[in-house]
């Protein structure tokens, strides 16, 4: 296990989705941790948090925000960190993390929430707000959290920072951990036509405290195809090959299988865990030391 | 080079407002347009399915088309300002109330807020019940002067049109004309499941009366008052033995 | 606060006998055997212990299906000349009870 970020164990889970909840609870899998979005549980009581307890009763667990609007050029809500220190003090979980993007509008224009995660142009002045804001993130929840690189559909012009160093700079100045989306890197590189690669190649890897991975569908652009990162279907080979190029340098790192639309069976989703694991087993003792 | 300020918000009026200024910030590689339409999709799809689930009924009755075209104007208009979503949509019955391609079925706006009391109850806060053991051998006069609220998830409904009969029927109700009925509800999760119970008038009156900050005495009285023949006993012993009752926190009428 | 009316006598009666009804009941804890059923049985959506609405999900959406066609707003003032039957929802109109 890499830095001080998370202390999940260094196999592979999965991103526990509703429909799976109650089969996880009365059958559970024999796996070691799971995955859940932070915001589901920002409720006063009720059934998802009694479900949650149990859940937490028998897994390790890494919360993983969608809301926090880390590059949002306004500070992060208060009361959404409040909401997330209070589940922090409640569930005891193994990682926290949220996403390299904006989900609201600025205040000044109305503070609409777009509930997606939405990409950063690559410049200094995003690097800064980014650095700030997930400053503030960890001293509101006394946590080392871990950020995601994005998957995009569309760059800005005027970049100031190639996409990778975008990430790596973030990462630096902010003092986090890194959420390594292998499945983000080959649906952007795709998109806005760089080398994944290269991209992955260039990641820090001492920070990187959990991996995800996804399925992604594709779709007819403008002369070639857009890749949307829905997380509807297996892993794709490319991104296997990703998979395996990363953990080679990191070493055995916590990895998540996420599966959001078009959810299949609880069994077909475990196939992808044991996937996973089966790699990470195949790692040769002392992978990922040297960097 | 556009600031992040002018930026995000030239994004945000894009997916709402639907205009192009944001375009201009895209990198020019021919596709930018179709590729900002990804993410105003993302938002637009993302939020209707959280609205869909949150009113079923109003979806039922309305068809996938309708239902649609009133969730893009309500987020148009009444966007989230929160970035969870988990309470987004308590605004869209007053909503309703204003839409005029929904005028002619005005028993809308009380069957979406019966939807939203059963979203909001799913998730409320939990508080010790009354039980009947501890009010078992108070004397008479104590009994009467207690002040018993009910649950937090607890919602109340009066409506002049039959809502709960429209909420279990949506499927056949979606076509037909409906007459105007009074019915009355009681939304309310007092343990983990959301129970959605049709009223008596004077069972109403009871709980109103409680929720108001009355007392039991008070509330027994409105009950009677609304049908001298209703079975007090019986239906008092429901809700306690149901748990929709709780100790008020102080003894403030304080109302949640 | 003093209620002394043969009313209230009755009420009494009805509300105590109320009371050695409910505690007749055997007593249940409601939480724990809702948690019976609600982790036990069945596929999620089946039952009232599940409940997706307000979920989020880091996912994009591959499917195009908004509309963004005009919406007409009255404004309230409009809504009540028109009888103001589009809020006649709880608490508004306690006029026409009791």
């Amino acid at each position: 296990m890499k830095g001080t970020n998370t202390s999940l164990p260094p196999t592979a889970g999965f991103g526990l989705r509703h429909p799976h909840v109650l089969d996880v609870i009365s059958r559970p899998p024999a796996i070691d941790w799971v995955e859940v979005h932070t915001e589901n549980y920002m409720v006063p009581g009720g059934p998802r948090l009694r479900q949650l307890d149990a859940i937490r009763e028998r897994f390790d667990l890494s919360f993983h925000g969608v809301g926090l609007s880390l590059g949002s050029v306004d500070e992060p809500d208060r009361e959404h960190l409040t909401r997330i220190r209070d589940l922090v003090r409640r569930y005891r979980p193994a990682a926290l993390s949220d996403h390299i993007a904006w989900v609201r509008a600025p205040a000044q224009v109305g503070g609409a929430s777009l509930n997606d995660l939405l990409p950063l142009p690559c410049t200094e002045e995003a690097v800064n707000v980014l650095a700030r804001n997930i400053g503030i993130f960890q001293d509101a929840t006394g946590c080392q959290v871990m950020v995601e690189n994005p998957s995009m559909y569309a760059a800005f012009a005027g970049a100031e920072l190639d996409h990778a160093d975008f990430v790596k700079e973030t990462v630096r100045r902010a003092g986090c951990g890194l959420l390594l989306d292998v499945n983000n890197i080959h649906v952007s590189a795709h998109n806005l036509g760089f080398d994944a690669a290269d991209y992955l190649a260039r990641m820090p890897f001492d920070a990187v405290g959990e991996i995800h991975l996804a399925g992604h569908a594709e779709r007819a652009d403008a002369g070639g195809t857009l890749l949307i990162d829905d997380h509807g279907s297996q892993v794709r080979d490319s991104v296997w090959t990703l998979y395996d190029q990363a953990i080679a340098a990191t070493g055995a790192v916590p990895t998540l299988v996420e599966w959001d639309t078009e959810i299949p069976e609880l069994e077909v989703l475990l196939a992808e865990v044991r996937t996973a694991q089966s790699r990470l087993d195949a790692l040769p003792t002392g992978a990922g030391t040297a960097s | 080079m556009s600031t992040l300020l002018e930026i995000q918000s030239r994004f945000a009026a894009g997916v709402f407002q639907g205009s192009d200024g944001i375009l201009s910030d895209l990198e020019d590689d021919g596709r930018q347009a179709a590729r900002f339409e990804v993410y105003r999709n993302n938002t637009h799809a993302s939020i209707l399915e959280v609205l869909a689930d949150a009113f079923p009924t109003i979806r039922t009755l309305l068809g996938e088309g309708l239902f649609t075209r009133l969730v893009t104007a309500f987020i148009r208009h009444a966007p989230s300002r929160a970035n969870h979503l988990l309470d987004y949509g308590a605004e869209l019955p007053d909503f309703i109330a204003l839409s005029e391609p929904l005028a002619d079925r005005p028993w809308l706006v009380d069957i979406a807020r019966l939807d939203w009391a059963r979203n909001a109850a799913y998730g409320a806060g939990e508080a010790a019940p009354m039980g009947a053991d501890a009010l078992q051998g108070l004397a008479a006069d104590v009994l009467l002067a207690l002040r018993p609220a009910l649950v937090p998830s607890a919602t109340l409904l009066h409506s002049d049109w039959p809502i709960h009969a429209i909420w279990m029927n949506a499927d056949a109700m979606a076509e037909s004309s409906i007459a105007p009925r009074s019915e009355a509800v009681l939304v309310a999760r007092p343990a983990m499941q959301v129970q959605t119970s049709l009223l008596h008038p004077a069972e109403h009156a009871l709980l109103r009366t409680l929720q108001d900050g009355g007392t039991l005495g008070e509330a027994a009285v409105a009950a009677q008052q609304t049908d001298p023949g209703f079975d007090l006993m019986t239906a008092f012993a429901g809700h306690l033995s149901a748990g929709n009752f709780t100790h008020r926190r102080n003894e403030e009428t304080e109302e949640e | 606060m003093k209620n002394t009316s043969i009313k209230s006598l009755s009420v009494a009666a009805a509300l105590m006998g109320a009371v050695g009804m409910a505690a007749a009941l055997a007593p249940v804890d409601a939480v724990a055997a809702d948690k019976v059923k609600c982790y036990g049985i069945s596929k999620a959506g089946q039952n009232d212990c599940a409940n997706k609405a307000g979920t989020h999900s880091c996912a994009g959406q591959s499917t195009v299906d908004y509309d963004g066609g005009e919406w007409k707003l009255a404004t309230a003032a409009e809504c009540e000349a028109k009888g103001g039957q589009q809020t006649a929802f709880d608490g508004v109109n306690e006029k026409a009870k009791g």
